[in-house]
């Protein structure tokens, strides 16, 4: 163990020099919060927007979220949605959607020449503050999602994660697909659509995250660009508190699959909860380091049950997830259970051992610099920071903070969180072994 | 197994250096054939180092169909220097990300953390590369690893089984034909024998390529490659006997009827020459090329032809893809899938879909068509440079099919150079309902 803690300290000082990207933020002149970083060995920048319009605020329109977000592609004010595709294409950059249950953001990637980003920014721009809702789009828009909601009932592993989801947050915004259901989507109108822009992409939900070969002032400039366009609005509501699981509950799902799908879990914890990086290394020692972590070598190693054996966290503004995932041939399903609740069990009761938690941690330590690699994934680590408002010094000590979790602080954080007497487990399979 | 023959190497071959748009590469070879191509990118104190194999599914014949991903299973199960997952805890004690692939054409390693580890990659790959331990009770274990990943990607997934299916039909004599998971049957009938023989023959300096990208300077890297690969003595080469793909004499239709499927879809598959099959058999690079350009006119971007009138303005797709490799190593298949908008069957979206291709000569690519594509191409050269990972991975694949990876440097060359005429005749003359093979995905609640 000594010899491990030593390894630690080994990489930790004289490891390669490494820093984290430098993050600036300020207010546009509109009061939304930038974030910006000068990365200038590429000659292209990433803007990405985003706003607290996630599918926790659909309300009872399930799915409005995801279509107004995807709607935004469909042509500006002035441009319909051919002659805004033809536009696009010419500048070489590239803008597209994205949502969640916490955020819906829109994001751009150009050169940086100056004849190649002010015409893609200025699309940019119409599609955040313009966009054309016109009622031709919305039909196809969601006849779209309809095929893509068929194609996630066929999955049992989509099947598995919504039922998990719709049980674990039972009651609470969260509870839902962002997708939506196939009747609710058919009711969305227009003015459905209208309305629920008009009251999230404003202001007051925005953050803008800036990145590339620009200038501070160059990135200042096209802030106050993209701020000075959208009105005000009202603050999105803090989310409702999500009421914890007092009991087990195990739910089956009869599926035409040849596998069983399991997930295993409970709630998790928000990223400025103090138990945040306990569990950050609990779960990577068991189940989100892939090859080495516990999971994976109990199941797959050992025993050959299934292909992929994981855990993982997912913060949210609330509570997020905490949860275990497998899939198994159905002749296999009772005896992967039992592994896969035996290894939980243990856990919640015993913690994880030294080496486990030392290993977790160098891992997390080490391989940091290698999560902001790319400008891409510095682009979600500090929308995520502007998003959620953690310190623009997150980044820069995140390796510090995972120093600073203890073995006491990982077996407490598991025993709270992984409790058998809450857990959730959901199967989704055959009722019987399917013949071959 | 084990032998270890010390022998000099020296650089056999030090090819032109490339300079591309930022980073420097580096090509060097040594005496027991193994390649390096190193380019270096200082962005970030981290790298990427990749050992490549010239083996996949298409090396493959049937009885035997996934060996070559079996094994790359199999290569995490350790040797008696790093034994019992000792090689995986050290990547993941160093920060390390580790895993491998297989294609139809090769089979990948790879290990991405801070530069000052690539001394640690070559130490652990060249040591797998010859010392391998593959003993039946762990491979009883992960074959059954293997069975459960072919039920979760394929069988328990519609798309990909009628994907699957379209394949095999499109290819009749190629091994292209084969999943490169393998058939079930075959994957069940495996020995931990058919491994071992598998990797003997295939896996020797000679048939591999180290490809390292990142924050390092080349000659270390090649000194360090040296230490540790250059003891390894060359192998032998099996022979390979040619399976040509023979000359398709008419459409072919497959219909897979499905009932865990809810959304239809239909495939066009062409079968296309690709860059090492045009160099092979002396076709036309430049037809490759605007084979390559055409299928961005179709489905490059949200203004490409398919998108715009079949799924906008007719409205008879909800999604459309199109895909082709020009790198494959041999005769390959380009191929149209759309998924039909509800109330629309797949005869009447694939009559639409035959009439946009046919389309092609009667309306032959505008100015602005390939000046969208042609800025986009330009566009994404300078994105690639994002990530280190893609760019080796650019570089191992045209590497492992025989092709110069500098293309990756040319090619917005070759692609400004394609016409609107180069277009129109590369799709007469492939883009043919005689080369065609057409797979419906029928839900069985349909029928």
């Amino acid at each position: 163990m000594i010899g491990l803690w030593l390894l630690v300290l080994t990489f930790f000082i004289s490891g390669p020099a490494w820093a984290a990207p430098e993050i600036h933020s300020w207010q546009s002149e509109h009061g939304v919060p930038v974030y910006f970083s000068n990365l200038p060995e590429i000659e292209m920048v990433d803007i990405e927007v985003t706003f607290d319009a996630g599918s926790a605020r659909d309300g009872s329109s399930k799915g409005i979220s995801n279509l107004v977000n995807q709607m935004l592609l469909e042509g500006t004010e002035d441009l319909d949605v051919e002659a805004f595709n033809r536009t696009l294409g010419l500048t070489g950059a590239s803008i597209s959607v994205g949502s969640s249950k916490d955020t819906a953001s829109i994001s751009m990637r150009s050169l940086v020449d100056v004849d190649k980003l002010q015409p893609a920014f200025n699309l940019l721009r119409d599609v955040i503050s313009r966009p054309r809702f016109d009622s031709k789009s919305i039909e196809r828009t969601k006849a779209r999602v309809a095929v893509e909601l068929e194609y996630r009932a066929q999955s049992p592993g989509s099947r598995a994660s919504d039922r998990f989801a719709s049980l674990l947050y039972d009651g609470h915004p969260y509870s839902s697909r962002p997708l939506g259901d196939e009747a609710t989507i058919q009711n969305i109108t227009e003015d459905d659509v209208v309305r629920y822009y008009d009251t999230y992409y404003v202001r007051r939900n925005m953050v803008i995250v800036i990145v590339g070969n620009v200038s501070r002032e160059k990135a200042s400039e096209l802030a106050n660009g993209l701020g000075n366009i959208i009105p005000l609005g009202a603050k999105a509501k803090k989310l409702p508190l999500v009421k914890k699981q007092t009991k087990a509950v195990l739910d089956r799902v009869q599926f035409s699959s040849i596998q069983s799908h399991v997930r295993m879990g409970g709630l998790g914890v928000e990223r400025t909860h103090p138990h945040y990086f306990p569990l950050v290394v609990g779960n990577h020692a068991l189940g989100g380091n892939g090859l080495v972590s516990l999971l994976f070598r109990r199941v797959r190693e050992e025993r050959g049950l299934a292909y992929s054996a994981y855990s993982y966290l997912a913060p949210m503004a609330r509570s997020g997830a905490f949860v275990a995932g497998m899939q198994t041939d159905r002749s296999q399903e009772e005896q992967a259970l039992q592994v896969m609740g035996d290894t939980l069990e243990s856990v919640a009761k015993n913690g994880l051992s030294e080496e486990d938690i030392a290993a977790a941690k160098l891992n997390l330590i080490n391989g940091f610099p290698l999560k902001l690699d790319t400008n891409a994934e510095i682009v979600s680590y500090i929308s995520m920071i502007a998003f959620y408002g953690l310190p623009t010094d997150y980044l820069e000590n995140f390796q510090k903070s995972i120093a600073a979790v203890t073995s006491e602080d990982v077996g407490a954080a598991l025993r709270q969180y992984l409790k058998k007497d809450s857990l959730l487990t959901v199967i989704v399979g055959p009722d019987t072994p399917v013949a071959d | 197994m084990g032998l270890k023959v010390f022998c000099l190497v020296g650089v056999w071959l030090l090819l032109a250096n490339s300079v591309g748009a930022a980073q420097k590469s580096q090509e060097f070879k040594f005496e027991n054939g193994l390649k390096l191509i190193v380019q270096e990118d200082h962005r970030s104190p981290v790298a990427v180092v990749q050992t490549w194999y010239r083996v996949g599914s298409s090396y493959e014949y049937d009885g035997i169909t996934g060996v070559s991903h079996a094994l790359e299973h199999m290569m995490f199960k350790g040797t008696p220097t790093y034994p019992d997952g000792k090689f995986s805890k050290i990547v993941s004690s160093r920060g390390g990300l580790e895993n491998a692939f297989t294609s139809f054409d090769y089979t990948a390693y790879y290990q991405q953390w801070a530069a000052t580890n690539i001394e640690k990659s070559f130490e652990l790959e060249s040591d797998r590369m010859k010392n391998l331990t593959l003993n039946s009770e762990e491979f009883s274990k992960e074959i059954n690893v293997v069975l459960e990943e072919r039920r979760l990607r394929t069988d328990d997934n519609p798309q990909a089984l009628a994907s699957e299916i379209a394949r095999a039909t499109t290819f009749q004599t190629s091994p292209y034909r084969y999943p490169i998971i393998g058939w079930e049957a075959d994957i069940k009938g495996m020995s931990v024998d058919d491994l071992t023989d598998w990797y003997v023959k295939w896996y020797s300096p000679n048939n591999a390529t180290l490809v390292v990208v990142g924050d390092v300077v080349a000659e270390e890297v090649y000194n360090l490659a040296k230490k540790h690969f250059g003891k390894l003595s060359r192998v032998p080469l099996p022979a390979q006997k040619k399976r040509p793909e023979v000359a398709q004499k008419g459409l072919k239709r497959v219909s897979v009827l499905s009932d865990k499927a809810r959304v239809p879809f239909v495939i066009l598959s062409y079968k296309a020459p690709s860059l090492p099959y045009a160099l092979e058999s002396g076709g036309s690079l430049a037809e490759v090329y605007a084979l390559d350009v055409l299928c961005e006119i179709l489905d490059g971007d949200l203004s490409s032809r398919l998108q715009a009138r079949l799924v906008r303005e007719k409205e008879v797709a909800s999604h459309v893809f199109v895909s082709y490799s020009p790198t494959a190593r041999l005769e390959t298949v380009l191929t149209v899938t759309a998924i039909p908008r509800d109330g629309v069957d797949l005869e009447t979206l694939e009559k639409y879909l035959i009439e946009e291709i046919n389309l092609l000569s009667v309306n032959p690519p505008t100015d602005e068509e390939l000046e969208r594509v042609k800025t986009q191409v330009a566009a994404s050269r300078v994105y690639s440079q994002d990530s280190m990972a893609s760019q080796a991975t650019m570089i191992g694949s045209f590497d492992s099919v025989g092709l110069d990876w500098r293309l990756k440097d040319t090619y917005l060359q070759e692609i400004n150079a394609v016409s609107s005429a180069g277009i129109v005749a590369a799709a007469q003359k492939h883009l043919r309902k005689e080369a065609l093979t057409i797979t419906y995905l029928m839900p069985e609640q349909d029928l």
